[in-house]
């Protein structure tokens, strides 16, 4: 039988156990972690069950003493008219127990850890909560360290993160509406919000974006992001990603929307400024002076990263004359004996350095040093030395790797761009290079997520609206809550005016 | 548009782009060889320029400091003879690290306006780059000293130009303002100087040095200013920011001065075909060193103000001799005088300019000068304790 997912409203066939359970059989045939277990009442014979689960994704301490344990201990009375009904309130000591005949409830609560429970003489089945499967515990994102702040993060498991962020806002204010996503994965999402903070028309378009999604499975929130996001090419993130509740919270807080993806570690945000990439979570949890003053790098590491290299060209290949007389002797000297060009050897050392790190980034602990041994010493070192680059290439490289780790969160664009802008300069020289930046910061003003410009500076009027940009003000002076996002501005009310 | 029509198109446009800028402009800093400094000395055999560079020689590895190596060569124009030099050597001549200009007497005699077009006129020479005039037989010469520095001699020139702030005796005048000073000579007739320079051999090595100012009437050399007269000169000029003054009681020369701040006004009064110049200098000096046997004067002290007046006489006079001089031997009006008449009084300007030739050796010269001592580095015990 093609089961494609969808059953309809086709209910359990009959009200004979046998029926049912060669039904339930059937629907899940090949699959022998699903366990049948026959029960009866050792005082009224008459009551006779059977307990349905999936091997695994029950909690066999709920199973049994919840569960099977009433059922076998309870006196039952006479055949009352609804039988489903009186085991659900009288019986059961399982949370949750939903009295259901459609088969599409069943199955899915079979799949996802829930018992059922057929009943002989009875067309409805219960489906009991017995949810219990291993999980990872909660730990501190190895993505997003932070040396102050709150150390938990989100884990594979959307009830679990629900309530981490819970736990954060204790407010009726909070929102969740759960959704179902994936013909064959059925994966669960959950869209949360603040619904006093929110720009209503930033809702309402992500509805409409979720609405349109048809896909197979999602195994991570990144199946839902490339579809949702604004624009299907473009290399800019417009949505946010994060595995800190701290963070989520703080970005509800300012009137964004996350989406939770059951299985997915990483929350979604949206809209996602630019600036977004630049911010880290401790910049709010130090002191503002410091928090500016790092953050302030992190940008200018951003331009010195996808910069350095085409710079570097620029310079040596069209401009000499812009480089200081030793250090242009300096370059000459190193230049001597090494085969080839200046472009070249920067492209090539680039993707050399893109190599190492790619190696790194997946490579098991214990040949990790092997790896660092080899790039050091062998690119390095030895290539210079064989005259194969020269060695303010090395610098370079180095510099401008050195600076690309810095934004992390924007690593993909910075590679990118990297590429993009040594191209430019290699053709154009310095010209290329400005032509390349003139570019990428139209593309940039010019992209908006869910309707809201990423670039601030788009509709920044006063000193307001650059409280947490460049740099990150006192919490004392950050009034209100950044334009576009919220409708609901003010942060401080007490003495932010509304704008 | 469909996306890969987007990048089909955008891919075509940077390759058009690509086609009409810059693209020829790539070119490997290896493949030139760096001129540090450009000697011109009259030509041999038919041409009119002689040129000596100086390069730099790069071959020697990482260790070694960059060795200077001269090629010579002939041509009938200065780009000529750029140009005739890649029959010598395979990399092409590459100027913008190109520091000094040097010119030899008889080329700086003949007028120096010819040469510099190419200069200016080319892309890759710096508008910052000096000329100096030599004062060896030849301009060549004045690269062949080996250094104990194995710097480039070229590069120790400028370095020792841009020291002059300390020194104050010769004015460096850069391209730009070469320029500018002969490009509107028909207008306010003003003269240029550049600095001199020669070999000076002593026991085991060479060294060269810049120690005068060389005077040109308009674009010709006409002659030099003694070396002591520098300082003046430099003051009147308004370029002054450090020297000593040597300076006594009763012409003596044993109290020096050092030169913190000096500034120049000069005042033109022209009445008829007389024009006279008021001078006002003020200086700002400290008490350096007193060369006796007993030290008498300290801020304290009313002797103090003697040492200030003495200061002041011998700027005064000194500066007059200097004017006189350049009057009396040259007539070229390197002080810029009738630029001050053009800038003060246009009209009276007019009336003297087609005759600035003749009135400017008869300008007569009114100096006043201030010397205000601004410390003596010691502290004495207050008189009478």
């Amino acid at each position: 039988m093609e089961n494609r997912g969808g059953f309809g409203s086709a209910k359990l066939p009959s009200d004979e156990l046998k029926t049912n359970l060669e039904y339930i059989r059937n629907l899940f045939t090949g699959d022998e972690t699903i366990q049948f277990r026959h029960l009866t009442s050792p005082y009224q014979t008459d009551w006779r069950f059977c307990l349905v689960y999936a091997d695994g994704m029950v909690n066999n301490r709920i199973v049994n003493a919840d569960v099977i344990r009433p059922l076998l201990e309870y006196r039952f009375p006479e055949r009352p008219g609804d039988p489903a009904e009186f085991i659900s309130q009288h019986v059961m000591f399982s949370d949750g127990s939903e009295k259901t005949a459609e088969v599409e409830k069943i199955v899915q609560g079979l799949v996802y850890g829930d018992s059922v429970l057929l009943i002989d003489g009875c067309a409805e089945a219960l489906v009991l909560n017995t949810k219990g499967w291993a999980m990872r515990s909660i730990e501190e994102p190895e993505s997003e360290r932070s040396l102050r702040g709150p150390r938990e993060g989100f884990n594979e498991s959307i009830l679990t993160n629900l309530s981490m962020l819970r736990r954060k806002l204790r407010t009726p204010d909070l929102k969740f509406h759960y959704r179902t996503f994936g013909r064959r994965s059925r994966t669960k999402i959950c869209v949360c919000y603040l619904d006093s903070l929110i720009n209503h028309d930033v809702l309402t378009e992500l509805e409409k974006r979720l609405d349109d999604i048809d896909i197979d499975a999602t195994l991570d929130s990144n199946y839902i992001t490339e579809i949702i996001r604004d624009k299907t090419y473009s290399p800019v993130k417009t949505i946010g990603s994060t595995e800190r509740p701290d963070v989520v919270a703080s970005k509800l807080l300012e009137g964004r929307i996350a989406l939770f993806v059951d299985g997915s570690p990483t929350v979604l945000t949206m809209p996602h400024l630019f600036i977004e990439h630049f911010q880290a979570d401790e910049d709010y949890y130090i002191n503002y002076v410091f928090a500016s003053i790092g953050r302030m790098l992190r940008i200018l590491s951003f331009f010195v990263s996808i910069s350095m290299p085409a710079i570097y060209v620029a310079l040596v290949t069209f401009h000499q004359e812009m480089l200081p007389t030793p250090s242009l002797l300096s370059i000459i000297t190193a230049r001597q004996g090494v085969p080839f060009p200046t472009a070249l050897e920067t492209l090539f050392m680039i993707i050399v350095f893109e190599m190492l790190r790619e190696s790194g980034a997946r490579m098991p602990g214990l040949m990790g040093q092997a790896l660092s041994t080899v790039g050091a010493l062998v690119i390095g070192q030895a290539a210079v030395d064989a005259k194969i680059v020269s060695a303010p290439i090395i610098i370079i490289v180095a510099f401008t790797g050195i600076a690309g780790l810095m934004v992390p969160k924007i690593k993909g664009f910075v590679i990118m761009m990297r590429f993009l802008l040594l191209g430019f300069s290699c053709v154009l020289g310095i010209y290329g290079y400005l032509l390349g930046v003139i570019a990428m910061l139209t593309a940039l003003f010019g992209t908006s997520s869910f309707g809201v410009p990423i670039m601030p500076d788009v509709y920044a009027d006063d000193a307001q609206d650059y409280k947490d940009i460049y740099w990150r003000t006192s919490w004392k002076k950050m009034l209100r809550r950044p334009k576009l996002l919220s409708w609901n501005h003010n942060r401080q009310a007490t003495k932010g005016k509304a704008k | 548009m469909k996306p890969w029509k987007k990048i089909v198109l955008a891919l075509e446009t940077v390759l058009v782009l690509s086609l009409c800028v810059g693209c020829w402009n790539y070119h490997e800093v290896e493949n030139y060889t760096i001129i540090a400094g450009l000697a011109i000395d009259k030509g041999t055999g038919g041409h009119k320029y002689h040129l000596t560079f100086e390069c730099i020689s790069l071959m020697g590895g990482k260790d070694t400091p960059p060795q200077p190596v001269l090629i010579e060569a002939d041509g009938d124009t200065i780009f000529d003879a750029v140009r005739g030099t890649i029959s010598m050597t395979d990399k092409k001549l590459y100027f913008s690290d190109c520091k000094v200009v040097i010119l030899s007497k008889e080329i700086a005699e003949n007028g120096i306006k010819p040469l510099m077009d190419f200069f200016i006129r080319d892309s890759e020479p710096r508008l910052t780059l000096n000329f100096l005039v030599s004062d060896e037989p030849t301009a060549g010469e004045v690269f062949r000293p080996k250094l104990a520095s194995q710097q480039p001699v070229s590069y120790q020139i400028a370095g020792m130009l841009q020291s002059q702030y300390a020194l104050g005796r010769v004015l460096a005048i850069p391209l730009y303002q070469m320029y500018d000073i002969l490009g509107c000579s028909e207008t306010c007739d003003e003269s240029l100087t550049l600095p001199n320079v020669r070999v000076v051999k002593t026991k085991g090595s060479e060294m060269v040095q810049t120690s005068n100012n060389v005077v040109f009437h308009q674009d010709k050399m006409v002659g030099t200013l003694p070396e002591e007269d520098g300082i003046y000169y430099l003051m009147l000029r308004n370029k002054l920011s450090g020297g000593l003054i040597v300076t006594g009681p009763d012409g003596g020369k044993d109290i020096t001065l050092e030169i913190l701040k000096s500034s120049a006004s000069i005042r033109p009064e022209v009445s008829g075909t007389n024009a006279t110049m008021k001078i006002a200098i003020q200086v700002n000096a400290a008490l350096a060193e007193e060369n006796t046997d007993s030290l008498q004067y300290n801020l304290a002290n009313e002797k103090f103000r003697k040492v200030e007046k003495m200061g002041a006489e011998t700027i005064e006079q000194n500066v007059k001799k200097l004017v006189a001089d350049d009057q009396k031997d040259y007539g070229a009006d390197i002080f810029g005088f009738g630029k001050r008449i053009y800038e003060d009084n246009y009209s009276d300007w007019k009336a003297l300019s087609p005759r600035w030739e003749k009135v400017f050796p008869k300008v007569k010269c009114e100096v006043h000068a201030e010397v205000r001592l601004k410390n003596a580095a010691r502290a004495y015990p207050k008189e009478g304790t």
